[in-house]
């Protein structure tokens, strides 16, 4: 963290912050994203750039999680309030593509007990696999509600074969801090992941979804 | 499974030797596979980023032969399963090829179909080896694994329904022809049994490995398991049957700070045959490695229970990018992004020749073992 003046970098949080509030109020919430260009590297051949993290806030708090559970997990959900679904309701989707798919596409992502995930293919078939949203797994010791946001704070990010990489890190609703906190785990943990760290990278920016970006190294 | 491990303390540096010709330019080792033979001396096949390949001897890695052809970077070699003379090899450049090691000539040419033309990613043969499976990378969600029959060049089908990323690792169960596991970019694992008529049916478990699968392979006694290593470093098994997780490694700092001197940047690989081994299914013996190329054996079972069994130190100067563990001969071969072969053996060296000199101008380096320590019998009963 230490290539990142800290006072500039709140500095330009700020400056984000500020344009999306005053300069230029859009109709919806802006996403933050942090972007970042590498150097030195080689997408033929080099090791690929890719993964997910987990942020310490948030970034997408409208993300949609579906519990698929057992007899435990959809009573948590149903105290909680939380869309749930247990095997009878899967298996009455009768492994119809049509059906799967628009349960796929009604949430952004799946978690379901550790008991049922496995029989997920032989239910659904490979519905949830092409639409990209296979559930994570789930136990009992494991709260629902912390998995949950666990599972909304995760991020994905892949690079391809521009040597550029997008990675939203908030939404303009935060407080200054808190995007402070994210924008410093993501840069640590993406440039832990190049093998010649700092030297890889040849700049980062962040912006918000309509705002000017701010060069912060 | 103790008295193994306690052998790979005395895990070092038998041989090394390197791919590249020219030292200014460096290439990097991409894949290793090493032959199915009967013979002392099976030959290694090492993937340089050049998109060539070096046919080289296992006991003293000279280099016998180079094969070109592929007009861009090798993604996987694979040594055929029952006719050890065949290679097949695939690339970026959309393409699979056969290769006869006698002749280092091309011997079949698959071809991606026209209609869905993107970069194969991955490959693997089945124990047979008649039947090649081939991943590609993802261009509009949609990513296929294209399967051929090896006797003809014209493709016997693809399944498209189960990955949506990139097909990063196509392993078949080793010993079979219908056991395939598939690892992509998506986080998923999939396993397969090919002997289904329809994908859907075929498709037999899904994990959720939540990230970048980088490398996926059966492990464990029976190869019943299936284990996953993604980009950002997490590692999981899984039982190939039941879909049971047996262990997970969330982040590399469960594993960092247990090591004794070096730091631990990358999980590289595990060594398949010792990890959920029998009556220890939670435990995992990992390969891991610095940027700076040095690398660490390490056992661990549980949740922060990790030793360093060995360290791999004076092989390679740049991140390793593959292994491949024999565990008859018990010898693990590296290939790294310094163009070294580096080949790592538990025996001592008296029967392998010492100091060969090599022809081949570049950074040729031959070593031999550096410590010596009395031998133990690989007593198979514990494992």
């Amino acid at each position: 963290m230490s290539k990142i003046n800290r006072d500039s970098l709140r500095e330009s949080i700020d400056n984000i912050l500020k344009f999306s509030h005053e300069t230029k109020k859009r109709k919806f919430t802006e996403s933050v994203e942090l972007q970042i260009a590498l150097k030195n590297y080689d997408p033929q051949k080099d090791k690929r750039f890719a993964g997910t993290i987990k942020l310490k806030h948030i970034p997408k708090p409208k993300m949609k999680v579906c519990v698929l559970g057992d007899q435990v997990h959809c009573d948590q959900a149903k105290a909680n309030d939380i869309p749930h679904m247990d095997l009878d309701g899967l298996k009455k989707l009768n492994k119809d593509k049509k059906l799967v798919k628009k349960l796929a596409k009604k949430y952004d992502a799946f978690l379901a007990s550790e008991s049922l995930i496995r029989q997920i293919p032989r239910v659904l078939g490979p519905g949830l696999n092409k639409a990209g949203k296979f559930p994570a797994p789930v136990t009992h010791n494991d709260a629902l509600t912390t998995r949950i946001e666990e599972t909304k704070a995760t991020i994905k990010f892949q690079m391809k074969k521009v040597l550029v990489l997008n990675v939203c890190v908030g939404h303009v609703s935060m407080s200054a801090e808190e995007l402070y906190q994210n924008i410093t785990l993501a840069i640590n943990f993406l440039v832990s992941l190049l093998k010649k760290n700092w030297q890889n990278v040849r700049a980062l920016y962040i912006k918000s979804t309509m705002g000017p970006s701010e060069k912060i190294f | 499974m103790p008295h193994l491990l306690k052998d790979l303390e005395n895990l070092s540096l038998a041989q090394k030797s390197s791919v590249n010709a020219k030292p200014t330019d460096v290439d990097y080792v991409v894949d290793i596979s090493v032959q199915a033979s009967r013979d002392s001396n099976p030959l290694i096949a090492a993937a340089s980023s050049n998109s060539s390949i070096c046919l080289m001897s296992k006991a003293n890695l000279q280099l016998i032969s180079t094969i070109q052809g592929h007009t861009d970077t090798i993604t996987k070699v694979q040594f055929c399963k029952s006719n050890s003379h065949i290679l097949y090899s695939s690339s970026k450049d959309k393409t699979l090829r056969c290769w006869d090691t006698r002749s280092s000539k091309q011997a079949q040419f698959f071809q991606t179909p026209v209609s869905i033309n993107v970069e194969l990613l991955s490959m693997d043969v089945s124990q047979s080896g008649r039947l090649l499976c081939a991943g590609t990378e993802s261009t509009k969600k949609e990513s296929y694994l294209l399967f051929w029959d090896n006797r003809q060049p014209i493709g016997l089908g693809c399944y498209c329904e189960c990955h949506q990323g990139d097909i990063t690792q196509l392993s078949f169960q080793s010993g079979s022809d219908k056991n395939l596991a598939s690892g992509s970019s998506d986080g998923l694992v999939c396993t397969f049994d090919l002997s289904e008529q329809c994908e859907d049916d075929s498709l037999q478990t899904t994990s959720n490995a939540e990230s970048d699968v980088a490398r996926v392979s059966w492990c464990g006694e029976d190869n019943s398991c299936v284990y996953a290593v993604t980009t950002d470093n997490m590692f999981h098994v899984w039982d190939s049957l039941e879909g049971d997780s047996l262990s997970s490694i969330q982040s590399l700092e469960e594993v960092q700070g247990s090591t004794k001197n070096s730091s631990v940047d990358y999980i590289l690989d595990c060594l398949p045959s010792l990890t959920a081994a029998a009556g220890d299914r939670s435990s995992a013996v990992l390969l891991t490695g610095t940027y700076s190329g040095s690398a660490d054996v390490l056992w661990h079972r549980e949740e922060n229970n990790t030793n360093t069994v060995c360290s791999l130190s004076g092989g390679h100067s740049a991140p390793l990018r593959c292994s491949h563990w024999d565990a008859e001969t018990r010898t693990l071969l590296t290939g790294a992004e310094d163009s070294v072969v580096c080949l790592w053996s538990i025996e001592q060296s008296e029967t392998s020749p010492v100091n060969i000199k090599t022809k081949h101008q570049g950074k040729m380096k031959s070593r031999t073992s550096l410590s010596s320590s009395e031998k133990r019998p690989y007593d198979k009963s514990k494992r």
